[in-house]
């Protein structure tokens, strides 16, 4: 079975503020992506994650990934094979 | 628990930012004649051409908010990859994720990725994600990169892994790690040229292969390495003392921008070390 997802392509840190609120998070004063007062991190590299690292935001919107391309294996490993 | 619907997404960027289908129906139309390049630059211009198809897909995504998600231009190229690796090569990567740790079997996704960056000609995008592995999955990524590169992971660990599991049943992932491990530390027919790599360290390898009784040993370098391959496989026959027993052969294959080169050293002679065997012996009493 092949499913539909659909991702939004951004050009860089300048975007990210457009979809802080699709995506239920915000930018701190410090400059980083929180939820709940909590930063946010790279579901595979626990890099805390600021508008210039943030790669992508997975269908679902909790899952978030820096922009390292070698955690993106991890995505793809982790949730698209399913 | 989301203050905005996601139809306000795709108002803020508009259309023409949107999407990434992983439907292979689409995806063959989109790609058929065209590079993994373009068909990059081909998603941001989709509702132009798809325009009735693409709407109805929208209309799913935006009523079902799980499906829809945001990634970074310059990330796109490296998913898509992932991605359609991933359909490319289902059942045999299913097997590998079955038995391998976590961090190898993304180590060999990887791979997957760079190699077929390397035999599109997208070898920017090779360098960069090879860099990645290496520094993130230090020491084994380079390896596995190398094996997949030259067709040992298919043509060696798949094969050996379907055999183990017809053997062993229940206990094939714990063998087959094994297995896999044991070629991480010392791969028993081939070596790959590293740039690391002085020619005094190759000729070790080669003897090392050569006294453990192998018929013959292999030599992969590539780009800059392949005359250093070349260099210190004939130096071998030329100067030391094994090499007159061995035949050397060498394959040109073209990656990319750069050639690669195999080199065979055939065993012709039986070569014998009782000197180094009845040492050892005498050493562990
Ligand atoms: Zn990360």
């Amino acid at each position: 079975m092949t499913e539909t997802l659909g991702l939004l392509v951004f050009e860089d840190e300048n975007d990210v503020p457009k979809f802080t609120e699709d995506f239920n998070f915000t930018i701190s004063r410090e400059g980083y992506l929180t939820r709940d007062n909590e930063p946010i991190v790279c579901s595979c590299c626990n890099l805390v994650l600021k508008p210039k690292n943030l790669g992508a935001i997975l269908p679902g919107s909790e899952v978030f990934y820096c922009a390292d391309e070698t955690c993106l294996a991890d995505y793809v490993s982790e949730y698209l094979e399913k | 628990m989301y203050r905005q619907p996601l139809a306000k997404l795709v108002r803020t960027f508009g259309l023409g930012k949107l999407l990434h289908q992983y439907e292979p129906e689409i995806e063959e139309k989109i790609k058929s004649g065209i590079s993994d390049k373009e068909f990059i630059s081909l998603i941001n211009i989709l509702p132009l051409d798809f325009k009735g198809e693409v709407e109805n897909h929208l209309k799913d995504l935006m009523t079902t908010r799980d499906k829809m998600g945001v990634i970074r231009a310059d990330m796109l190229l490296a998913l898509h990859s992932l991605v359609s690796r991933l359909k490319n090569n289902e059942e045999m990567l299913k097997d590998f994720k079955l038995v391998l740790k976590s961090d190898h079997y993304k180590a060999l996704l990887l791979s997957t990725t760079i190699v077929n960056f390397e035999d599109n000609g997208l070898m920017d995008e090779a360098r960069r994600m090879k860099k990645k592995l290496e520094s993130r999955f230090r020491p084994f990524g380079n390896k596995i990169y190398n094996w997949h590169r030259s067709d040992y992971i298919k043509g060696y660990f798949y094969p050996y892994l379907l055999y183990s599991k017809a053997v062993w049943e229940k206990s094939y992932p714990e063998r087959f790690r094994r297995y896999w491990r044991d070629h991480l530390g010392f791969f028993p027919d081939s070596i790959w040229i590293g740039p690391e790599m002085t020619e005094k360290e190759i000729h070790d390898e080669i003897t090392l292969r050569l006294k453990r009784g192998r018929p013959k040993v292999f030599i992969f370098g590539r780009g800059s390495l392949t005359n250093m391959a070349l260099k210190a496989s004939q130096n071998y026959i030329d100067a030391k003392p094994l090499g007159k027993n061995l035949k050397k052969d060498s394959y040109w294959a073209d990656l990319g921008d750069s050639s690669s080169v195999m080199i065979t050293l055939l065993v012709t002679k039986p070569i014998r070390d009782q000197k180094k065997k009845s040492k050892k012996r005498k050493s562990k009493k």
